[in-house]
C-alpha cells in the first residue's frame, strides 16, 4: 500500500500538466552607448519562496512588507546578473524605489538598474542566474534594445550566458575591425615573420656584406608589391576558410607559419630567394590568412552580417600589418647605411626572428615542449 | 545626441514585442495586498513548510534521500495545484542525479514524472522501461507507463501494466482505474464502467484522494457513453469528498466544468471557476462560459489568456500548451484554421478522446475533413465507444461526401 502512495499524484498528474504559467521574470535592457538602463520585472511569488517577503507569515503580501525588503530584493536581484560590453564588466546598482506591474499571472516587481559600461560596446555578453538554484523550470525572458533593433532571448539553466551583438552594420564592423587588428598585434609569429619579409625591401644580404637600397622610391615600391601580394593572397584564404569552403588542419597551418618565419629569418642571412620575393610573399600571406581564420572562426560571425563581418576583420588584419610595416620599414630604411644599427639591430633581430620560428616549428610540428618568452 | 538616442530608446520600446504587463506604479497603501502567497491556506502552509525543507537541503545539496524527500513533497504540491514552480523546485533539488545517465532508480522514477510533465513522453519513456526492465515488479513504474501510454493514445500497450498492477493485489482500486481506463477506450467501454463501479463499492478503505480520482475517471467513461445523468452523479460525489477533505484537485474542476460547458449549463461553469483563474486551464473554462453567457468580463479574460499563450511562446513551452491553445484559438478567437494547425500538432504527442474531439471539431470548423484520417484510423484500431465523437466523425464524412 505505502509503495503505491504516489499513484494518483501521477496518474492526475497528466492531463492538467502546466495548467499553471510557469515562473518567468521579464528583463528589459536598454543600451545607449556606455550606458545601460534596466527593467526587471520578478514575480512577487518567487521572490517569496525565494528570499521570504511575507514577514507576518499571514499568506498576503503587502505593499510594506516588500518595501521593507527593498534592499533584500535588490541584494538578491543583482547578484545574479551579469552584463558585459565587449568582455568588460559593466557595473550595475539598481535604482532606489520599486514598482509594481500586474501580469498575466500576477503581481511582480519591478527593479530599475542602471548600468555603465568601460565603452560604449557592439557585443554585449549577459549572464543570468536568477532562481535557477530553486526552480529549474524558470526562465528569463530578454528584451535588448542596443543598436538600432531589438533582439529577445531566454535563460535557462543550460542557456545563462547569452551574447548579442549590435544589429547596426557600423557596430559589427568596429568589432570585427578591432578583433581583426587586435589578433595581428597578439600574434608574435605572424609579427616577426613581417618584420623579416620586409627587410630586404630596404637592406639585402650579399655577399658577406648588406646591400642598402638606392633610394627610398624603389624601397617603397619593392614593399608596396611585397604587401599587395602578401595582403590579396592572405585575404583570399582568411575568407575561403572563414566562410567553411575549407578548413586546413590547425597544426599543418601553424607548423607552415613557423616555418615561414624560420625561412624569413634565415633568407636575410643566407639568401636563398632574392627575385620575384613577391611571389614567396604571396604563398606565405596563404598560409597565414588560413591561420589567421582559426581566430575568427574562434569568434564566430554573426547571423546578420557576415560579409560586413568578414571584411571588416580583413580590414582589421590588413592595417594592423601596415601599420607594423610602415615602421619597420623607414626605420631600416633611414638606418641602412649605420654599420652600428645592422650589428646591433639587424643581424640580432633577424637570428631572434629565425631561432623563434625554428622553435615554434619543432614545438607545433612535433609537439617539443619549447618554453618561448612571446 | 542624448536627445536624439532618447528618443529612439522610447520608439525602440514602442516597437518591441511588449511583455505583456501595466505600466509601473508605486502603491500608496503600506497596507495594500498585492499577491496571495497561495490562493488556499492549505497551500500556504505546505508552501512554507516546503521552503522550511529547502533551507535545511540548501545546507546539505548532495543529501540524496532529503532531495528526494523534498522533490516528492514540491512534485505532490505541483500536482494539486496544476502549477509547474513546484516541478520545478524538485528538478532544481534533484539536478546533480538527474544529470546522470543511470540515475538511481528512485530518482529515475522521479526524473520520469518530471518528463511526463514537460510533455517529454519519449523520455519518460525511456526512463520507464529502463526501471521496469530491471525492476519488473515496480509498481509504481507499472503505473505511470501505463498513464503515459494512455496519454499517447496506446491503451493495448498499457494493459500489460494494468494487468501487473492487478495480480500484485496491492491496491485494488488503483488497479482497477487502470484497468477500466484501457478497457473503456478499446471497445468494452459498459464492462469498464460496472466494474469501476464495484471496485468502488468493494474499496471503502481506500483515501479520499483515490476515491477522488476513481470518481472522476468513472465520470468521464459515463460521460463518453452518453449518460450525462450517471456521470453527474459522479462527479457530485467526487465533489463532495473533495469539499470534505480539504484538498484542492483542479483535473476534477476542469472535467466538471467540461461536463457543465457540453451541457449548456455555462452559468454553473462561470461559478465554479471564477475563484480559480489563476490556472490555465480553469481561465479557459471560465471564459468560455463568459463567452456563452455573454459577459461582460470576456475581454479581460481573453486579454490575460493572450498574455499566458504568448509568454509560454516566449519561453519556448508552446508545445505543452497545444490542447489549450487549440481550444481557446477555435472557440474564443474563432480562428478555425490556426486551431486546426493546434490541434493536429498536440495529436502528435496527445491522444486522448479529448484531443481525439478537439480534432475533429476543429476539422469541421476548418472544413478540412482530410486532416482528420489520422483520428478516424486511430479511433477504428481502438475501437473506441465515444458517442459525441462517432456523431462528429460523422458530420466529417457526410461533410466530404
Amino acid at each position: 500500500m505505502k509503495r503505491l502512495l504516489l499513484i494518483a499524484l501521477l496518474l492526475g498528474s497528466i492531463g492538467r500538466a502546466q495548467a499553471h504559467k510557469a515562473s518567468d521574470s521579464f528583463l528589459r535592457v536598454t543600451v545607449d552607448a556606455e550606458r545601460i538602463a534596466i527593467r526587471w520585472d520578478i514575480a512577487l511569488r518567487d521572490l517569496d519562496f525565494a528570499i521570504g517577503l511575507d514577514g507576518d507569515a499571514d499568506g498576503a503580501i503587502t505593499w510594506g512588507e516588500v518595501r521593507t525588503e527593498e534592499a533584500a530584493i535588490a541584494a538578491y536581484a543583482e547578484g545574479r546578473l551579469k552584463i558585459a560590453g565587449d568582455t568588460r564588466r559593466c557595473a550595475l546598482a539598481a535604482d532606489p524605489g520599486l514598482a509594481i506591474a500586474e501580469h498575466s499571472d500576477g503581481r511582480y516587481v519591478v527593479l530599475s538598474l542602471d548600468g555603465l559600461c568601460p565603452t560604449a560596446a557592439t557585443r554585449f555578453s549577459i549572464d543570468y542566474a536568477l532562481l535557477f538554484d530553486i526552480d529549474a523550470q524558470h526562465r528569463g525572458l530578454l528584451n535588448l534594445a542596443f543598436g538600432g533593433s531589438v533582439q529577445t532571448g531566454v535563460f535557462a539553466p543550460d542557456r545563462r550566458q547569452q551574447t548579442f551583438e549590435s544589429g547596426r552594420p557600423s557596430g559589427i564592423f568596429r568589432t570585427y575591425f578591432l578583433e581583426g587588428a587586435w589578433h595581428v598585434w597578439k600574434g608574435a609569429d605572424h609579427m616577426l615573420f613581417l618584420a623579416g619579409l620586409f627587410l630586404p625591401a630596404v637592406l639585402r644580404r650579399k655577399k658577406g656584406g648588406w646591400e642598402p637600397a638606392t633610394s627610398l622610391g624603389t624601397a617603397l615600391r619593392d614593399t608596396a608589391a611585397l604587401v599587395t601580394a602578401f595582403t590579396l593572397a592572405h585575404a583570399l584564404t582568411l575568407a575561403l576558410a572563414a566562410s567553411g569552403a575549407f578548413s586546413p588542419p590547425s597544426r599543418v597551418v601553424e607548423s607552415l607559419v613557423a616555418a615561414s618565419v624560420l625561412f624569413a629569418g634565415l633568407n636575410n642571412l643566407l639568401p636563398m630567394v632574392q627575385r620575384r620575393l613577391w611571389l614567396l610573399a604571396g604563398f606565405f600571406g596563404l598560409i597565414h590568412g588560413a591561420a589567421i581564420a582559426g581566430a575568427l572562426l574562434e569568434l564566430g560571425l554573426p547571423v546578420q552580417g557576415r560579409v560586413t563581418a568578414l571584411l571588416a576583420f580583413n580590414i582589421g588584419v590588413e592595417l594592423a600589418q601596415l601599420a607594423l610595416v610602415a615602421v619597420v620599414v623607414p626605420l631600416c630604411f633611414a638606418g641602412r647605411h649605420s654599420a652600428g644599427f645592422r650589428n646591433a639591430v639587424l643581424v640580432p633581430g633577424t637570428l631572434i626572428v629565425a631561432l623563434a620560428g625554428l622553435a615554434w616549428l619543432l614545438q607545433r610540428a612535433l609537439g617539443l615542449p619549447i618554453a618561448l618568452p612571446f | 545626441m542624448p536627445r536624439t538616442s532618447a528618443v529612439v530608446a522610447a520608439l525602440l520600446l514602442l516597437a518591441a514585442p511588449a511583455f505583456a504587463a501595466s505600466e509601473p506604479y508605486v502603491p500608496t497603501d503600506d497596507g495594500a495586498v498585492l499577491e496571495r502567497v497561495a490562493p488556499r491556506a492549505a497551500e500556504a502552509a505546505a508552501l512554507r513548510a516546503l521552503n522550511a525543507q529547502r533551507r535545511v537541503l540548501a545546507r546539505h545539496p548532495d543529501d540524496l534521500s532529503q532531495a528526494i524527500a523534498y522533490a516528492r513533497k514540491a512534485i505532490e504540491l505541483g500536482r494539486a495545484e496544476a502549477d509547474p514552480r513546484y516541478h520545478g523546485y524538485a528538478e532544481s533539488a534533484l539536478a546533480p542525479w538527474l544529470a546522470l545517465g543511470d540515475p538511481p532508480p528512485t530518482v529515475r522514477l522521479l526524473r520520469a514524472t518530471l518528463r511526463q510533465q514537460r510533455h517529454d513522453f519519449t523520455g519518460a519513456l525511456a526512463d520507464l522501461d529502463a526501471l521496469i526492465g530491471s525492476h519488473p515488479d515496480d509498481l509504481q513504474a507499472r503505473l505511470t507507463r501505463a498513464t503515459v501510454l494512455m496519454v499517447q493514445g496506446r491503451p493495448a500497450e498499457a494493459l500489460a501494466d494494468c494487468n501487473a498492477l492487478l495480480n500484485a493485489r496491492s491496491n485494488l482500486l488503483a488497479a482497477a482505474v487502470c484497468v477500466t481506463s484501457v478497457r473503456s477506450l478499446d471497445g468494452h467501454a459498459a464492462a469498464a464502467t460496472q466494474a469501476l463501479s464495484a471496485a468502488l463499492d468493494e474499496s471503502p478503505a481506500s483515501t479520499p484522494g483515490e476515491r477522488i480520482w476513481a470518481l472522476t475517471a468513472l465520470a468521464e467513461m459515463l460521460t463518453r457513453q452518453g449518460q450525462p445523468a450517471a456521470a453527474e452523479t459522479r462527479f457530485r460525489a467526487a465533489l463532495a469528498l473533495l469539499a470534505a477533505s480539504g484538498e484542492h484537485d483542479p483535473y476534477l474542476l476542469t472535467a466538471w466544468a467540461d461536463f457543465l460547458l457540453a451541457g449548456h449549463r455555462a452559468a454553473e461553469a462561470l461559478a465554479i471557476t471564477r475563484d480559480q483563474t489563476r490556472i490555465d486551464n480553469l481561465l479557459l473554462r471560465h471564459a468560455l462560459a463568459q463567452s456563452a453567457l455573454g459577459d461582460p468580463g470576456l475581454a479581460d479574460s481573453l486579454a490575460q489568456l493572450d498574455a499566458r499563450f504568448t509568454e509560454a511562446g516566449l519561453r519556448g513551452d508552446s508545445a505543452v500548451h497545444l490542447r489549450e491553445e487549440a481550444l481557446f484559438t477555435l472557440k474564443l478567437k474563432r480562428d478555425p484554421a490556426r486551431a486546426l494547425d493546434f490541434a493536429m500538432r498536440n495529436w502528435q504527442s496527445q491522444r486522448e478522446p479529448a484531443d481525439a474531439r478537439l480534432l475533429l471539431e476543429t476539422a469541421l470548423a476548418a472544413q478540412q475533413a482530410a486532416a482528420v484520417q489520422p483520428v478516424l484510423d486511430w479511433m477504428t484500431r481502438t475501437g473506441i465507444e465515444d458517442a459525441e465523437l462517432h456523431a462528429l466523425a460523422a458530420k466529417l464524412k457526410a461533410g466530404s461526401r
